[in-house]
């Protein structure tokens, strides 16, 4: 089988003499001295000298004479019952921002939250979590959070103390809340909730105040959907999907695996269909029609383009394909067509195992997204209707008839709580003037935000983690929300605040426990719902369709034609940063994008055909420098200048703009958020029924500026060596070892690769006489999603470095995710890499260590003693993975010294360091680190089973990468117990599958991958690809 | 410490074999190997004395003979006629100066690093505490079990100092102090009941009245204890899987009135500790899945297992 070319941006595939030199270097800079062939041939060897020689006598002498400090230890006074120090306790929550669903276990130590994972206890997500759950905790600990309820004094004021007052009891302001808001309508403005009984509190509540209403705005809308569905089947609700039951899945731009309603259910349910069983290898296939590149997109078997305005003409074509007895307007794209057909093919091949979903916010195609499952046969095999999704309930509409309102003065009280149109309103400027007009105004929003500031009452709401809550993700499926922490700030519960205000002298928490234990029946049991996290009916029931009653025929007409010139504008949201709610977030900035490698911005992503007309000089080392050209963007009277980001697979006539940047000033947003990027909802618009996040007839043009932007796709590169397997199901099936073909070579080195590929005669026998720990990473089910990265940011005191330092690739992650393409640069394929230090068995970072801070554990762990580390970083050179990341700086105040402390994103505030994980060290400055397998978490496991005197079952011990995979791609465990999964995995169940990265350099790596197998028809093949390879080694 | 997974057990016996069987340098006695190992110990402490000795006298003899040969060559170069210039004295003499610097340099070097190994370590540190607590009087002369207290050493890594109200379940009854005379480590005489009463003053108990009247306040007692942020230390591993003594670590405990350091908490001190002790390798099943160890117990090629030969001084078992 011939092998592909993969390239991890243009510079690879074209080769660019900028790229050739920059992968010389393994670190991007020099060091910070002068370089000379001698120490008195430099420039200034006497002040050189002079310098050093003050350096070291200084540092000596701080050093010898700092006294051992006097510590205390001052233990409880009366220790609480379920709190040992040392010793983690877990509690049940679940994340609800936005209308998500993610039921969550927590971890605290001490009494602070320092990690979360998913429950596992839930059918609905079956433990599965993202990147911004992952996230989550490290919002808890933002510095950038009101800390205390006051009123407003109006934006003139320079700094936050001065513009909220401090009330110090919120008695106080009850009592002029509730005197101002007597007998007047009020509107209880909130993002998507799905907590029933806050629902049923917000009711009484509104009932005190007659003419009041609660209107719910979502800052990505999914009303389209949800009118769409009123009209089909009678419902204004969203269906629960069942992906796992689809053998064909069609996208019309929705990015499920990333930010579509609720991604980490779905990725959980569509990975369960692309993963391979090596005995009978099958798996769905998914079509994918998108304007931009989106994470869902990368990772479709079929992937076509078109412009954002053809979305419905694409609906439809697929419809009629179907015989839906619609018209279809006509396409110009004949590849755009030839997807439609086989989509349609695929669709009629397999019917009951379909799904179709859509990412339009278009009650139209919506309504054509329907017709199309109905005719498919989804309703009750890959849709439930029985079961409906509370996920997203704004109605545009409301909002619209809203600002109309406050405009015209006949809105008496408003009150936020958890948005921020003065941000994200299309219409930003027209809600600001409405909201001034309206007489009182309450906010319950966490910081003080765009919104925020135009409110005269500032009740900040407590983190989802140091609240009392429940949920309701699906009909009947509740999790339950308790603290895990006592509030860090003078916050109130929102509830509270209403209960307050309807008279209601119940504590919120009894409130809700007086609910549950009602619906219940007693108190154990709701003390056995608050353990468990989750209350859900009998499994079993049925799934369920429904009648389709809407006319697709009038809603075909309704769908405006397809523009055919100019450049269209699509919105996007980040995988890490969403609609821009929890930006303020430095795991979730430094995470790189799945797609463009990007950190810390937004950026205007555009094909590298069109890069090419703006005139900008682009340039060879265009992708190598982080310097980008910036281009003004206008569309609908508005602009923006971002940053040229050239995306392969976008589609040439679309910009694409992610949503969620240019936030307001850093000192009331946060350092991480404020004053990055620029805003892109203005794009967006009101198309009479919903919100569109398209635009025609966008103009950009060069402006001549230049902007750095932190990437890490050129961060170490392996200059073309085959790190990827793949191949196709069909190919897969005829000759199940064609795809490791490759690996027979090895076979040249001796009956035991292993053994006898060796300079030293006899071979080196490793002997791990108890566990060997070992992984494997299937290709296949890794979506790229970027869980695990922050998973292990989270567990492992990963360091923030901030955007200067990743543009001089000095990002810290242990854990990255490689995004490769292949084939056509308009339409590549996509393949996704976890890669993480491989633990190899011969090792050759170790070998060259001269302090020996880095060798081999008799487990199989390479193992890495930051204080034995004296920072040569020729470990890291040495390393042909690319894993091992040197601290440049201090990133965390870990240094002897003071004043060397690099923070842009307040990580090393007293409050944000509550976060870390108390079992890792943080590293200082000067030394090497790298993924160590969460080695504590596996003492930790083994510590268990010694003290229970029993042997460690399989599974015990688990990375936080694996825990937090979506998709249990990752398999981890002891490779020396022959019952263990990641034993079974190796030898018997994917021996076919199986390679290691870089085998042939008999680095022996602990880590496996299994090759990914496309859904397709057939891989188009870069001619001479395997030459040039055959001609590299 | 790299394992060498290549080396058979035979082929480390017969290196320690080897290593044993060269005589020690100097004046070894003979039946050297087969002394018990504090006379080792010894012994090759007499060695240093020794070639400190010899050395210093060979020093002497070469100064005295580099005198001696310069004076020679001064008389040879009189005799011969040259006109030689003034010697310098030794104090102003290069080399001499050079030998000197060299020496300092050596000395100064070794006790400055010994010094900085040294730093962070506190062997013997004894503070004085807010309360004049007595291990003597609690474990010793009134055995209560360290695990009444430090419980926590059983569950967690940290021992932990009890908190209040784990005193209090005594010390609600025991409100004076009856036992022998205490005194300080400078002999100064202790008021056994007043202490108490400091306790008392803390957690806010009025043992007349016999109920808590105040809110308590913490004790913020002086930590004796400590190991760097490198180090991940855990007492429930040593104390449950390993089955070992508090005393092991924290010497007689039992018979201190004010609690001091033991020992150094240095690394090579753990290292040597994991290098000697055995695990409870047939008692504990999760060792049952070393089977080449356990047959080796059974063909009788050893006797026991050591923490080092299951991994115990690999740097990742305490430093992550």
């Amino acid at each position: 089988m011939e092998q592909k070319k993969y390239w991890k941006g243009l510079e690879e595939l074209h080769n660019t003499a900028a790229h050739q030199e920059a992968v010389k270097n393994e670190f991007r800079e020099d060091l910070p001295f002068e370089e000379s062939d001698s120490f008195l041939g430099a420039t200034t060897p006497r002040r050189d000298f002079l310098k050093y020689l003050g350096f070291t006598t200084a540092a000596a002498t701080i050093a010898a004479s700092c006294d051992i400090p006097v510590k205390k230890a001052i233990p409880y006074v009366n220790k609480p019952q379920d709190i040992t120090p040392g010793v983690p306790n877990y509690y049940a929550s679940a994340y609800t921002v936005d209308g998500e669903y993610v039921p969550l276990v927590v971890k605290t130590r001490e009494g602070r939250p320092i990690k979360v994972e998913g429950n596992e206890m839930s059918t609905v997500t079956e433990g599965s979590n993202t990147a911004r759950v992952q996230a989550s905790v490290l919002g808890l600990y933002d510095v950038a959070r009101l800390r205390y309820p006051g009123i407003n004094n109006g934006p003139d004021k320079e700094s936050l103390e001065e513009r909220v007052k401090e009330i110090a009891l919120f008695s106080e302001l009850d009592k002029q809340v509730t005197a101002a808001i007597t007998g007047k309508p009020v509107v209880l403005l909130t993002a998507t909730i799905i907590s029933p009984t806050t629902k049923k509190l917000i009711g009484e509540f509104l009932a005190k105040y007659p003419g009041s209403r609660h209107i719910t705005y979502d800052a990505v809308s999914y009303s389209g959907m949800l009118l769409a569905n009123e009209q089909s089947y009678g419902k204004r609700a969203l269906p629960s999907y069942h992906f796992e039951n689809a053998k064909v899945v069609v996208s019309l731009g929705a990015d499920f695996l990333g930010t579509w309603l609720n991604p980490s259910e779905y990725s959980r349910q569509y990975g369960k269909n692309r993963k391979i069983d090596a005995k009978k290898p099958e798996m769905s296939k998914h079509f994918h029609f998108e304007s931009m590149m989106s994470l869902t997109g990368a990772n479709a078997d079929e992937r076509y383009t078109h412009r954002p305005s053809e979305t419905g003409a694409v609906a439809l074509g697929l419809l009629a394909a179907l015989g839906g007895g619609v018209t279809a307007p006509a396409l110009v794209d004949a590849r755009l067509k030839e997807g439609i057909a086989k989509a349609a093919k695929a669709i009629q091949a397999n019917p009951g195992k379909v799904l179709v979903v859509s990412g339009s916010n278009d009650v139209n195609v919506q309504i054509i997204v329907n017709a199309i499952n109905n005719l498919a046969g989804a309703n009750g095999t890959t849709i439930d209707w029985a079961v409906t999704s509370n996920y997203r309930q704004g109605i545009d509409a409301e909002m619209e008839q809203l600002v109309k309102d406050m405009n015209a003065g006949s809105v008496g009280a408003l009150l936020v709580h958890g948005v921020n149109p003065a941000y994200d309103y299309y219409d930003a400027k027209k809600f600001v003037d409405g909201i001034k007009k309206v007489g009182v105004t309450v906010s319950f929003n966490d910081r003080y935000d765009e919104t925020t500031q135009y409110c005269k009452y500032i009740i900040p709401d407590h983190h989802f983690l140091e609240s009392w809550g429940d949920a309701e993700g699906r009909t009947g499926y509740y999790a339950f929300i308790q603290p895990t922490i006592a509030p860090l700030f003078k916050t109130r519960a929102f509830q509270a605040s209403l209960l307050s205000w309807s008279g209601n002298t119940t504590a919120w928490e009894d409130y809700l426990k007086n609910e549950w234990v009602a619906k219940l029946g007693s108190q154990e049991a709701w003390d056995k719902a608050l353990q468990d996290g989750v209350i859900e009916p009998a499994a079993g029931a049925p799934l369920t369709g429904a009648a389709f009653t809407a006319d697709a025929g009038s809603a075909a007409t309704a769908i405006s034609a397809p523009k055919t010139g100019g450049m269209e504008l699509v919105l996007y949201e980040k995988v890490a940063i969403g609609n821009g709610k929890e930006a303020n977030n430095p795991w979730l900035q430094e995470m790189p994008d799945p797609i463009t490698r990007a950190t810390w911005d937004n950026y205007a992503c555009v094909s590298n055909t069109v890069a090419k007309t703006f005139k900008t000089e682009l340039g060879d080392n265009y992708e190598i420098n982080a310097e980008r050209r910036v281009l003004k963007i206008t569309a609908k009277g508005y602009s923006v200048e971002l940053p040229l980001m050239i995306v392969p697979g976008i589609h040439p006539d679309v910009i694409a703009i992610a949503v969620g940047y240019g936030r307001g000033k850093k000192q009331f947003i946060g350092k991480a958020a404020g004053e990055i990027g620029a805003n892109a909802y203005p794009f967006a618009s009101f198309n009479g029924q919903t919100f569109s996040y398209f635009a025609t007839d966008a103009k950009a043009e060069a402006t001549g500026r230049k902007y750095p932007v932190g990437l890490t796709q050129t961060h170490n590169s392996y200059e073309g060596r085959p790190i990827i397997k793949e191949t196709t199901l069909d190919a897969f099936i005829k000759n199940p070892k064609e795809v490791n073909h490759d690996r027979e070579h090895l076979a040249h080195y001796g009956e035991d690769f292993r053994n006898d590929a060796t300079l030293y005669t006899g071979g080196t026998k490793f002997e791990y006489p108890g566990i060997k720990w070992g992984m494997s990473i299937d290709l296949n089910s890794c979506f790229g999603c970027g869980a695990c990265v922050v998973a292990c940011t989270a567990e492992n005191n990963v360091s923030v470095v901030g955007k200067e330092q990743v543009v001089l690739a000095h990002e810290m992650h242990w854990l990255r995710i490689d995004r490769y393409f292949a084939g056509d640069e308009n339409n590549p394929e996509v393949v996704f890499q976890p890669m993480l230090c491989q633990h190899c068995d011969n090792a050759p970072c170790e070998n060259v260590c001269p302090v020996a801070a880095t060798n081999h554990s008799s487990e199989g762990l390479n193992q890495m003693a930051y204080n034995r580390c004296i920072g040569t970083r020729y470990c890291a050179n040495n390393c042909p993975y690319k894993v091992r990341r040197f601290n440049w700086r201090d990133w965390n105040g870990a240094d002897s010294f003071e004043g060397n402390l690099h923070d842009t994103a307040d990580m090393n505030d007293a409050i944000t360091r509550m976060v870390l994980n108390p079992d890792v060290v943080v590293r200082s400055r000067g030394t090497m680190e790298k993924c160590s397998f969460c080695v504590q978490r596996l003492q930790d496991a083994k510590l268990a089973a010694k003290k229970a005197g029993r042997p460690m079952k399989d599974g015990e011990a688990r990375t936080a990468c694996q825990q937090a995979c979506a998709t249990d791609a990752i398999v981890f465990g002891n490779i020396n117990d022959k019952d263990s999964r990641i034993a079974k995995v190796r030898n018997e169940e994917q021996t076919d599958r199986l390679y290691y990265v870089l085998e042939e350099t008999h680095t022996l790596p602990s880590i496996n991958y299994l090759a990914k197998i496309r859904n397709k028809d057939a891989a188009p093949v870069a001619a001479g690809a395997h030459k040039e390879e055959k001609a590299h080694h | 410490m790299t394992p060498f997974p290549e080396l058979k057990d035979e082929d480390i016996d017969n290196i320690l074999a080897y290593v044993n069987s060269v005589p020690a340098p100097g004046a070894a006695k003979p039946g050297a190997d087969s002394a018990a190992a504090g006379e080792v110990q010894e012994e090759s402490g007499s060695n240093s004395l020794l070639f400190g000795v010899i050395t210093l006298i060979l020093a002497i003899v070469a100064v005295i003979l580099m005198q001696i040969n310069s004076n020679l060559n001064k008389l040879a170069a009189e005799k011969e006629g040259h006109e030689r210039l003034e010697p310098v004295p030794f104090y102003k003499n290069k080399a001499y100066i050079a030998l000197g610097i060299l020496i300092l340099f050596v000395i100064g070097g070794y006790f400055t690093i010994q010094g900085a190994i040294g730093l962070g370590r506190q062997q013997n540190y004894m503070p004085e505490q807010p309360i004049f607590y007595s291990h003597k009087v609690h474990a010793g002369i009134n055995q209560i079990n360290c695990l009444y207290c430090h419980s926590s050493a059983e569950k967690s890594k940290h021992a932990m100092i009890p908190s209040e109200n784990v005193c209090m379940n005594c010390h609600k009854a025991i409100t004076e102090y009856t036992g022998p005379e205490l005194f300080t480590a400078e002999g100064k005489k202790v008021n056994g009941t007043a202490e108490i009463q400091k306790l008392f003053d803390h957690v806010g108990w009025d043992p007349k009245a016999g109920r808590y009247t105040k809110p308590g306040q913490p004790i913020e007692w002086t930590k004796i204890h400590s190991l760097p942020d490198h180090v991940y230390f855990n007492h429930s591993q040593h104390v449950v899987a390993g089955k070992v003594q508090c005393q092991t670590c924290h010497g007689d405990i039992q018979q201190m009135d004010e609690v001091k350091q033991f020992a150094d908490l240095s690394m090579g001190w753990c290292v040597n500790c994991h290098r000697t002790t055995k695990v409870q390798f047939t008692e504990n099943n999760y060792y049952s899945i070393f089977e080449k160890l356990h047959n080796d117990i059974k063909e009788n090629k050893i006797d026991s297992v050591t923490v080092e030969m299951l991994g115990g001084t690999e740097c990742q078992k305490c430093h992550y």
